[in-house]
């Protein structure tokens, strides 16, 4: 016996696989918990006026408080504010002191916990209703969950492919606008010969690729008619629609998860061809194109 | 957690079985193994870890990597030799803390994890690695840590009292600071040294070359570079971040006119949407109210980025891309290219630009990224070693791990600053297999020499000289 066949079994591989499966293609609560979140907890006994201070500090609208490492409920702008407002004059004059010096147990709302491994429409109500969630347990908490958080996720998911489909449909305007439909088709045929039989040469800019959007626009051939709207560097127009057909591949062919530094190229040849789209329009107006 | 799949191990080298042996039979508290590139140092990390779970079953080993790819290659390694393996990043931290319901049992003995280096040093993630007591800790390619990620090796040493470190790194690096007084045995692995069974050399001695590939700017060229570092530059807000965006615009303005464009269309954007300001946190005020660039510095510095993008958009050529193709067409000339020609640049953009440029002139090129993962990496260095032609990678991607001794030629685009990453590029091409010398040209640009280039280029010249 090997010392591997002693090994202790910890959880039924299968079972753990299908889990980490599932955790990786459906979006569940971890993914929505900010990487770099920075939980602040306080404890009961702090002073309302330093707790806002903390608040604001941290740029949080609401934080957990914690005894012994157990939350007992969660101070928040709301939570101040609406009870705050509930006494009237005579019991504020009875209390002797400002709300701002009162400590924060007096001020708590309760949040609902879930799990990391719920999804993400299981939290929606408790979310509105109470401007965020708990996630762990009372005895283990792991994180908050703000309806910014949500907001944030769902950008971050979705973005790419709308700036690839402004990309996508910047780029074809663009064509359009530097070659008429009779070029165009002379355009792909210089270009796209080699990928396509005679017959099977696509003619519009609908019936293309992406990447035949690119060796139409960067052959050497064709480049003079999109000089004018694109600059005066092919090479680098070509490499940057390479970069850019790259991470299309990769975002609609679901291969990885974007970066952070794939959503800056992204938005920045976005800005680039928006641009060029602007500057083209400009020139239509006043007849140079 | 990732479950593995025994396959029969391979024997290890002469060498790396000796290490192996020298560290159950000396047990030290930390180990270093310092080795020049290219003998197998995360292999053997890899295998120790096999030879400690079979011993004793019930160990828990940590290991700490600053590196993604290098952490991912691991882990494949471990799989594959049988060991239960988990990566862990902060998802599949919350993961774990979520099923566990006490402190530390998130962490079970017989398996391994691997975690960023950076990562296992944040509180909270530091503070349940140190509820266990782990029984080795390995630290890889120790020299490319950040400096505060020792304090987790030090808490660790502290809060196991039974645990063994084996730190690797290339042979320029200092540990001493990381063990105290505790015992180090230091090991080093030379490539000279290296013999195979039969005590035969495995790294027969050849000469290989550096060579300048050394180039002038045009009016143009220049007339960009200035506007970069003397007004661009000056511009950029007194953040914590003001030097090393200094450094990277001039990092970029060295690649490439792509990798300039992406540099300053990305200051712009983050400028724009006021990240910029975020790097400021010693002065905000009690309430936390950040302060802001005053109005004038603010249109000041945008009008610099526009009117920066403006000149690059009207760069004509590129004197160090047309350097470069001239050498290129030489080598096709004369030689074709066979074997292979390695193309090594520190920006995606650049290879990119590249990209468009070789294949507009007929060069077959295969590209490596870091963006690529580890088995898109695989099949384009296997592609490379059975076709041959142009491999265009960035800098990132020449990790422990790849090897490309069939490179008969290597250009650096851009030459990497450091010492530590120089030892770890010429190492991918100084690998097992290689037969014929290697021809390293770097493209020099002699209107912008400085005293960084200078000293980069000593030290690949010395890396080169000691074989």
């Amino acid at each position: 016996m090997t010392g591997f066949a002693q090994l202790r079994v910890l959880d039924d591989p299968t079972v753990s696989r299908e889990l980490d499966l599932v955790s990786e293609l459906f979006h569940r609560i971890n993914r929505v918990i900010p990487e770099k979140q920075q939980l602040l907890v306080i404890p009961p006994e702090t002073i309302v006026r330093h707790a806002i201070a903390l608040l604001r500090r941290h740029g949080y609208s609401q934080a957990p408080v914690v005894v012994d490492g157990e939350v007992i409920g969660v101070f928040s702008y709301r939570s101040f504010a609406t009870k705050a407002a509930r006494p009237d004059w005579q019991e504020i004059s009875n209390q002797r002191c400002a709300p701002g010096d009162l400590q924060v147990d007096e001020f708590l709302e309760t949040f609902e916990f879930a799990r990391v491994t719920q999804e993400m429409g299981q939290v929606f109500d408790a979310m509105d209703r109470d401007n965020g969630v708990l996630i762990g347990s009372p005895e283990n908490l792991l994180g908050i969950l703000t309806p910014m958080d949500f907001l944030r996720y769902l950008y971050h998911v979705a973005s790419p492919f709308v700036m690839i489909s402004e990309i996508e449909l910047a780029l074809r305007a663009l064509i359009e606008s530097a070659v008429n439909p009779d070029e165009l088709v002379e355009c792909a045929t210089c270009s796209l010969s080699s990928l396509y039989a005679a017959k099977e040469i696509p003619r519009t800019v609908k019936e293309m690729t992406f990447d035949n959007y690119r060796m139409i626009i960067c052959h050497g051939r064709n480049w003079p008619r999109f000089e004018p709207i694109l600059g005066k560097n092919r090479v680098r127009t070509s490499g940057k629609l390479k970069e850019l057909c790259d991470l299309r591949n990769d975002l609609f062919h679901f291969k990885r998860e974007l970066e952070a530094r794939d959503h800056e190229i992204l938005n920045s040849h976005r800005d680039w061809l928006l641009l060029k789209v602007r500057q083209a329009d400009a020139r239509r107006k006043i007849g140079e194109l | 957690m990732n479950s593995p799949i025994a396959k029969e191990l391979p024997p290890l080298l002469p060498f790396q079985q000796a290490f192996i042996e020298l560290f159950f039979r000396k047990p030290r508290r930390a180990h270093v193994l310092r080795s020049e590139s290219g003998l197998g140092s995360s292999y053997t990390a890899a295998r120790l870890v096999h030879h400690v779970l079979m011993t004793s079953p019930e160990a828990r080993i940590l290991v700490l990597t600053s590196r993604r790819a290098l952490q991912a290659q691991t882990q494949d390694r471990l799989l594959d030799f049988g060991v239960s393996a988990q990566t862990v990043d902060r998802f599949q931290f919350r993961k774990m803390q979520d099923e566990g319901s006490t402190k530390g049992a998130i962490w079970p003995s017989s398996m391994a994890f691997l975690l960023g280096a950076d990562f296992a040093d944040q509180n909270d993630v530091a503070l349940s690695l140190l509820g266990v007591q782990w029984t080795l800790l390995i630290v890889q390619e120790a020299e490319s840590l950040e400096g505060g990620s020792g304090k987790i090796i030090r808490q660790l040493l502290d809060s196991s009292p039974n645990l063994r470190v084996l730190v690797t790194s290339t042979m320029h690096a200092d540990y001493a600071h990381l063990f105290n007084s505790e015992a180090v045995e230091t090991t080093t692995w030379q490539r000279s040294m290296a013999v195979d069974h039969t005590g035969k050399a495995l790294f027969p001695r050849i000469r290989n070359l550096v060579r300048l590939m050394e180039f002038h700017e045009s009016a143009a060229d220049q007339f960009v570079r200035e506007f970069v570092v003397e007004e661009l530059a000056a511009r950029i807000p007194k953040t914590i971040d003001a030097s090393s965006i200094a450094t990277i615009l001039r990092r970029s303005l060295a690649s490439s006119p792509s990798a300039l464009e992406g540099a300053v269309r990305r200051l712009r954007d983050r400028f724009a949407s006021g990240l910029l300001e975020s790097g400021l946190p010693e002065t905000t005020d009690e309430d936390g109210d950040t302060p802001i660039l005053s109005a004038s510095s603010d249109e000041e510095l945008a009008k610099a980025l526009d009117d920066c993008l403006m000149e690059i958009d009207c760069l004509p050529g590129d004197s160090k891309l047309e350097t470069f193709l001239a050498k290129l067409s030489a080598i096709r000339t004369n030689s074709g290219i066979r074997s292979g020609l390695v193309v090594l640049t520190e920006f995606r953009s650049t290879l990119f630009y590249l990209q468009a440029q070789l294949e507009d002139l007929r060069f077959k090129s295969i590209i490596l990224h870091g963006s690529m993962n580890v088995d898109e990496r695989r099949q384009a260095i296997e592609r490379f070693g059975a076709e041959g032609g142009v491999l265009i990678a960035t800098v990132a991607t020449m990790t422990e791990g790849v090897a490309l001794p069939q490179a008969d030629t290597v250009i650096l685009y851009d030459l990497p600053q450091t010492r530590s990453t120089l030892e770890q590029v010429y190492g991918r091409f100084q690998q097992l297999g290689r037969t014929a010398p290697v021809e390293i040209l770097v493209m020099y640009n002699l209107d912008a020499a400085d005293s960084g280039t200078a000293q980069a280029l000593e030290s690949l010249k010395a890396i080169v000289a000691a074989g």
